[in-house]
């Protein structure tokens, strides 16, 4: 039997004025509880967490070597043996596949991690201290916007005499952060006319303080979206640089330098093992990533609600 | 209203003048020159003496950006290294069949994602609604060039309905209607592959524009006065959800331009992208530095005409 003299609240189902502390959830507890909700985006997790676990473990599942050639077995078609063929030079296609999203995935990555991190801080820069800053870095994302980042990356492609994944992850960093800085800029903006920004000064803070402690954890939303959209997006830049042979070197395997060996008429024609199945990898890979992009926006934006 | 205008036009010239320092810095700093490449036994080691100091490759960089930038406003884009033409002889070739193949990318993607988009949004969240957003959102995830290796698989091959390169039939000299369609024939797929980006991406928007549109208190206050709903959504609803896409128009020129390089380069059609994709290669630096120029020069004016149509065609936003 419930004591009478007490009354419990409906809501929370605790006795009211017991002043036990109820526990609110942080936004980003209440984003995930939206998130997880979310189916496409959580297929979209669970598929590309796959696609990285089995191009990380590459060498344990498959005991053929990528790049060895067998002269005697060219160009040869889906078979049990060799599950997608092999190519012009005798290699592996099923191997390569399986190698070929450790680089792509690797860049994908890295580059996003460089390009917040260039765009994070210019951007933060520009939007805290405004004046002088702010016109030098707008300008400069007023470059890098106007000449679109896969074109950029080939001119900075064209310049070097020799390229690999690590080269190709500076050059698309240097030249994709532009978005993201005019993302964190115009939320730093706004963010730094807020009351609480003006209570820190008022405080003595320093700059550092504010952007660490009360400017960063505001921006995480946006960024966070931005981001895993960049990984996307940088994926496709580099299987298009590859693609054009401009990309990683042809002897690494990845998915854009699989589909470069389909420049060529007859192999659209007559081996589409060659290419259909490297471009599937990618489109899935992106899909995927798009998914988890369009379920965190959402997730985030407290505002939109599905109509 | 000419006084935005003016204003934003020059706000332009700076970051056109910043782009060829980059551009030509980024030059300077590359290893070799026109001649580093080409070295002959049978010619004098004193003869690409002669070649540098003519072309002013001795003078300091400041001087050589200068020399760069008076002759590229006049006009000359320097030589080709490979080709030994004038670029701007060169560009010149090419440049009208890029636009002709970004045109009509354009007309397609407004003829498509306008229609589909509009028809998704009359009914949303019907079945036929989530198909139309479901291909939309995979349309984006396919890359330009593997859109293309699809398209001339299926399009060129199996069905044999489209040729795969060039801009027209080689030996064939057509003459009026009978080339017009030739050349249309041929600028088909390769449009329809550039196009195939833009198409999913307006179509996702116009969408969502429409349903944002619908939602509106005038769109209620119109159903309210007993409008027919045919009405409605052409006075009201269209008319307020179709005037961003002209800030898309700008912004795509861009993309157009980047995907043309790809597209191009499959379908071997001699257009700027293809141009400038045989540079990279070839590391032609005077051929590179024009088009890239000349990209940006044609993406500025994309945002300069979008923003001013726009602000034309809304009389809610104004300029001062």
């Amino acid at each position: 039997m419930s004591n009478p003299n007490i009354k419990i609240d409906e809501n929370t189902k605790t006795p009211i004025g017991s002043h036990k502390a109820i526990k609110g959830q942080s936004p980003f507890q209440l984003a995930f509880t939206r998130f997880r909700k979310n189916k496409g985006a959580l297929i979209g997790l669970i598929i590309l967490t796959l696609i990285t676990l089995i191009s990380i473990a590459a060498p344990i599942l498959i005991q053929v070597d990528p790049s060895a050639t067998d002269l005697y077995n060219t160009s040869a078609e889906p078979s049990s043996e060799k599950w997608l063929g092999t190519n012009d030079a005798g290699q592996d296609v099923f191997a390569r596949l399986i190698y070929g999203g450790r680089i792509s995935l690797l860049i994908g990555f890295a580059t996003m991690m460089l390009t917040v991190l260039i765009g994070g801080t210019l951007g933060a820069l520009a939007g805290y201290f405004g004046k002088w800053v702010d016109m030098v870095i707008m300008r400069l994302t007023d470059v890098l916007l106007t000449l679109p980042t896969l074109l950029m990356v080939l001119f900075l492609v064209a310049l070097l005499e020799r390229t690999n994944e690590w080269i190709l992850i500076i050059a698309l960093g240097c030249t994709a952060w532009a978005s993201t800085a005019r993302i964190i800029r115009s939320e730093f903006l706004s963010l730094r006319e807020r009351e609480f920004v003006l209570g820190a000064k008022a405080i003595g803070a320093n700059d550092f303080y504010i952007i660490a402690r009360h400017m960063i954890p505001n921006v995480l939303a946006p960024l966070i979206v931005a981001a895993t959209l960049l990984v996307a997006n940088m994926i496709l830049v580099e299987s298009a640089l590859s693609f054009l042979g401009m990309g990683v070197p042809p002897t690494t395997p990845t998915w854009g330098n699989m589909l470069n060996e389909a420049l060529n008429m007859r192999v659209i024609e007559e081996q589409p093992w060659l290419w259909v199945p490297p471009g599937i990898m990618v489109v899935l890979t992106v899909l995927c990533i798009n998914f988890i992009g369009d379920g965190l926006r959402d997730a985030f934006d407290t505002k939109s609600t599905r109509r | 209203m000419s006084q935005y205008i003016v204003r934003r036009f020059l706000i332009s010239i700076p970051v056109i003048i910043l782009i060829s320092v980059i551009l030509f810095s980024l030059v300077q700093l590359a290893p070799g020159d026109a001649f580093s490449g080409q070295f002959d036994p049978n010619i004098d080691a004193s003869y690409y003496e002669k070649m540098r100091k003519d072309f002013g490759f001795d003078k300091p960089p400041v001087e050589q950006y200068f020399m760069w930038a008076s002759n590229f406003i006049q006009g000359d884009f320097g030589i080709s290294f490979r080709h030994k033409v004038e670029v701007s002889e060169m560009i010149g070739n090419r440049i009208g069949n890029t636009f002709f193949l970004a045109i009509t990318a354009m007309i397609i993607t407004y003829i498509l994602a306008i229609p589909i988009g509009i028809f998704s949004a009359e009914r949303p969240y019907s079945k036929i609604d989530y198909t139309i957003t479901g291909i939309s959102f995979v349309g984006l995830s396919i890359p330009t060039f593997y859109g293309a290796l699809i398209a001339i698989y299926l399009f060129s091959f199996y069905l044999g309905w489209f040729p795969y390169s060039g801009t027209e039939t080689v030996g064939n000299d057509y003459t009026g209607m009978a080339y017009i369609l030739d050349k249309l024939h041929h600028v088909l797929l390769p449009a329809f592959t550039l196009a195939f980006l833009s198409i999913a991406a307006y179509t996702r928007y116009i969408r969502a524009s429409v349903l944002d549109a619908k939602q509106q208190d005038f769109v209620r206050t119109a159903f309210a006065k007993g409008l027919d709903q045919k009405v409605v959504l052409r006075k009201h609803v269209l008319r307020n959800a179709l005037l961003p896409l002209i800030t898309l128009f700008g912004l795509d020129l861009g993309l157009l331009v980047s995907g043309a390089i790809i597209t191009e380069s499959i379908f071997s059609w001699p257009g700027l992208g293809r141009l400038l994709y045989e540079a990279t290669i070839n590391r032609d630096y005077p051929i590179l530095m024009a088009g890239y120029m000349i990209i940006a020069i044609f993406v500025l004016i994309g945002n300069l005409i979008a923003d001013i149509l726009y602000s034309v065609a809304d009389p809610r936003i104004r300029y001062d």
